[in-house]
């Protein structure tokens, strides 16, 4: 018998620190895999986030490095302009992305940076116990909006970064997906693999936003946070490719 | 047939690869593991056709199968 399903060599066989049912640890396969397939484990540079996946770089085995909080894509710029045959990539939630680092996101997408950028959007500050983010969707309850996110009392709306960066000329590829079940687990793959081939044949920008679980912030079993995405998340934040300039 | 092996001791009990089993041949141990959770494992006697969907949704990638 051959093992034909097995762990990637990309990623660590080590206990990782998320909660379980955490969509972190499927993506961090995901991300490992398509790098091998691509035979580019050797010329991979990964940035990792603050935030959850902040020590992301001790579950691969290829090299990473760590930016300051929301930096990870001004510090990619300068890996990528220095190394322009290495593959750089990005892993952000979305509180580093999408609220901290909203300026670097937006000026990288819209200099052309030739970067694939994994967006890890939970909807909530995982990492620093359930605060309301950005992304945060109307309704939802966490630690700063114990009543769930209200427009009227100042809240705001969620923001969408993947349809705010679609527009930018510099921006090639930009795809949302989710990982609630098998399908989908597939199609976020593939969508991550068409990022880094783009970054291959420097086509530009590509980001690949993934709609992920925290069931400990949700205050949800792993199998209902998953369903949550489904049913509430997926309304707001549609999947699918929403720019496909390559 | 397929033969799938479990890393009960990475297993976090989350119970995605169960509720994705379709032919429902996983089940939670009666013994907890390393981490003191239930760990999942294969129901005894079953023949798994490989599909990988419990694979695929394995945050923790304690699932490998062979053919």
């Amino acid at each position: 018998m051959n093992k034909v399903f097995t762990q990637s060599k990309s990623l660590r066989d080590i206990d990782t620190h998320y909660c379980p049912g955490c969509g972190h640890g499927i993506l961090h396969r995901l991300v490992a895999e398509v790098i091998d397939e691509l035979g580019l484990r050797e010329k991979t540079i990964g940035v990792a986030p603050v935030g959850c996946a902040v020590i992301a770089y001790d579950y691969w085995s290829f090299d990473c490095t760590e930016a300051a909080h929301g930096r990870a894509l001004a510090v990619a710029t300068a890996i990528k302009r220095c190394r322009p045959n290495l593959a750089v990539f990005t892993y952000q939630g979305d509180g580093d992305l999408a609220s901290i680092g909203l300026a670097e996101t937006v000026h990288a997408a819209n200099r052309g940076e030739n970067l694939t950028c994994i967006f890890v959007n939970n909807a909530c500050y995982g990492m620093t116990g359930g605060q309301m983010a950005p992304t945060t969707i109307i309704g939802q309850k966490t630690t700063t909006t114990p009543w769930g996110r209200s427009p009227s009392n100042g809240d705001g709306w969620p923001l969408k970064v993947s349809e705010m960066l679609a527009p930018l000329e510099g921006v090639c590829f930009v795809a949302r997906a989710t990982i609630t079940n098998p399908n989908a687990v597939l199609k976020t793959k593939n969508y991550i693999k068409k990022a880094f081939c783009n970054q291959m044949e420097n086509k530009g920008f590509s980001l690949v936003e993934i709609l992920s679980p925290c069931p400990t912030v949700w205050q949800k079993e792993p199998t209902q946070a998953m369903r949550w995405i489904e049913e509430e998340m997926v309304k707001v934040f549609p999947l699918g490719v929403i720019k496909d300039k390559a | 047939m397929a033969e799938v092996t479990i890393k009960k001791d990475k297993c976090k009990g989350c119970q995605l690869c169960l509720i994705h089993c379709p032919a429902g041949h996983l089940v939670l141990s009666s013994k907890l593991n390393k981490r003191g959770v239930k760990s999942v494992e294969i129901k005894p006697g079953t023949k798994c056709s490989g599909c990988t969907f419990c694979f695929l949704m394995c945050p923790d990638a304690c699932i490998a199968i062979s053919k």
